[in-house]
């Protein structure tokens, strides 16, 4: 009896343990295979599986779903293959994972540069796909009635596709979206419990509106220094706003503070929300470090922010390996 | 008894600790992995084995990093 305790920890652990080699395969109807690859015939295009159940699988290329098919070609191509990687990049590009296709066109640039020229060519076309792409998901969230995504999306195709047709595209449809997505996000301070609350933030709620003004006014405009300048104006407006309820709660020490607190995680959010389209410029630009800065501020309001973390790995990511960026 | 509990606190600690250092656990990171999302596919993801370009085993969405090949044993 002793002697088993250790060893069933040990079987226990292992057990935990096994689901990191689990591997699994997607074919064409969606059914997924878990195991692992044994063999990738490039001649015949078959890859040879052995199945946790058990079975060995031959399975045709043409029989993955896209995605597993990537994922296949992509163990045939070192990354210091440039050619390879160009070609790699285009179909990555062409089954949408647009973001990895970035990435395979870094790599084949850097393998080789002379193929920089054509990594140019092939890249405007990633981004004209991925504006169009951006542009289905926006009228897909709408028609489904979703309109605060349908803005999201709109945004990220102003602020990453700036000079794209389908950013001016973007542009125009903001003004269908932009003004209802804001007044849900206010309601509570538009419906405030009572006139003393009103009055008193009565400036803070001109700011705050002069904030959505000059945000709404920057996404539509050419881009470049015009937007920058619109972005950091419209962030002041957003801490003049915090300064006005700070004055309110100063003055009314008692009954509002949780109401207060919800006004000012509303101000907060769009603030971060202008940080990060300011940092998305400059990462546009390849100032990486401008953009880091942006999301550097907008983390000292909310350290936990999921987007500005994931922005922050990316962009350091981007410039200590010098990639393109999307 | 007391001997069989510290071999056991003693062998699990011993099999978490080689667990965590070369398989199962990911990096300690807060950036979560949004590998099969829409907004993955024009944002990237920035979990830390992504961006390393391996594969996530958590997520079996992801595809980042390449397919390992194993020969049946
Ligand atoms: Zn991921
Ligand atoms: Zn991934």
């Amino acid at each position: 009896m002793r002697s088993l305790v250790p060893a069933l920890a040990l079987v226990a652990a292992v057990l935990f343990c096994a689901p990191a080699h689990a591997d699994s395969i997607r074919l064409k109807d969606g059914t997924r295979i878990a195991g692992h690859a044994t063999k990738y015939d490039d001649s015949k295009s078959v890859l040879s599986w052995k199945g946790d159940d058990g079975k060995s699988y031959e399975l045709k290329l043409d029989d993955l779903d896209k995605r597993s098919t990537y994922s296949v070609l992509k163990s045939q191509v070192p990354n210091d293959n440039g050619k390879g990687q160009l070609q790699l990049a285009n179909f990555t590009r062409d089954i949408e994972l647009f973001a990895h296709a970035v990435r395979h066109y870094g790599y084949a640039e850097k393998a080789d540069p002379s193929l920089k020229p054509e990594v140019d060519k092939q890249m405007a076309i990633l981004r004209t796909q991925a504006g169009q792409w951006g542009l289905r998901q926006a009228k897909a969230a709408a028609d489904k009635g979703d309109k605060k995504r349908a803005l999201e999306w709109l945004e990220k195709i102003i602020t990453k596709l700036p000079g794209e047709p389908e950013a001016a595209t973007a542009q125009q449809l903001l003004d269908n979206y932009y003004a209802s997505v804001k007044a849900e996000q206010t309601k509570e301070v538009d419906n405030a419990p009572d006139e003393k609350l009103k009055a008193g933030l009565a400036k803070g709620k001109k700011s705050y509106d002069s904030m959505l003004e000059r945000n709404k006014k920057a996404l539509q405009s050419k881009g470049g220094s015009a937007a920058i300048k619109g972005w950091e104006d419209a962030v002041k407006d957003g801490q003049k706003t915090l300064e006005e309820i700070d004055k309110f709660e100063k003055a009314n020490p008692e009954g509002y503070t949780e109401l207060l607190a919800g006004y000012r995680k509303t101000v907060n959010d769009q603030i971060i929300e202008i940080h990060m389209h300011l940092a998305s410029q400059y990462a546009t630009r390849s100032s990486y470090n401008d953009a880091l800065s942006q999301v550097n501020k907008a983390l000292a309001i909310d350290a936990q922010n999921a987007e500005a973390l994931a922005m922050r790995a990316r962009i350091q990511d981007a410039a200590s390996r010098g990639l393109r960026w999307l | 008894m007391r001997t069989s509990l510290l071999i056991l606190a003693a062998a699990l600690a011993f099999a978490f600790a080689s667990c965590g250092s070369n398989c199962c656990k990911t990096e300690e990171s807060n950036v979560p992995c949004i590998c099969g999302t829409d907004e993955a596919l024009i944002d990237g993801c920035a979990h830390p084995l992504c961006l390393q370009d391996k594969r996530n085993p958590d997520n079996p969405d992801c595809v980042c990093g390449t397919m390992t090949f194993e020969e049946d044993k």
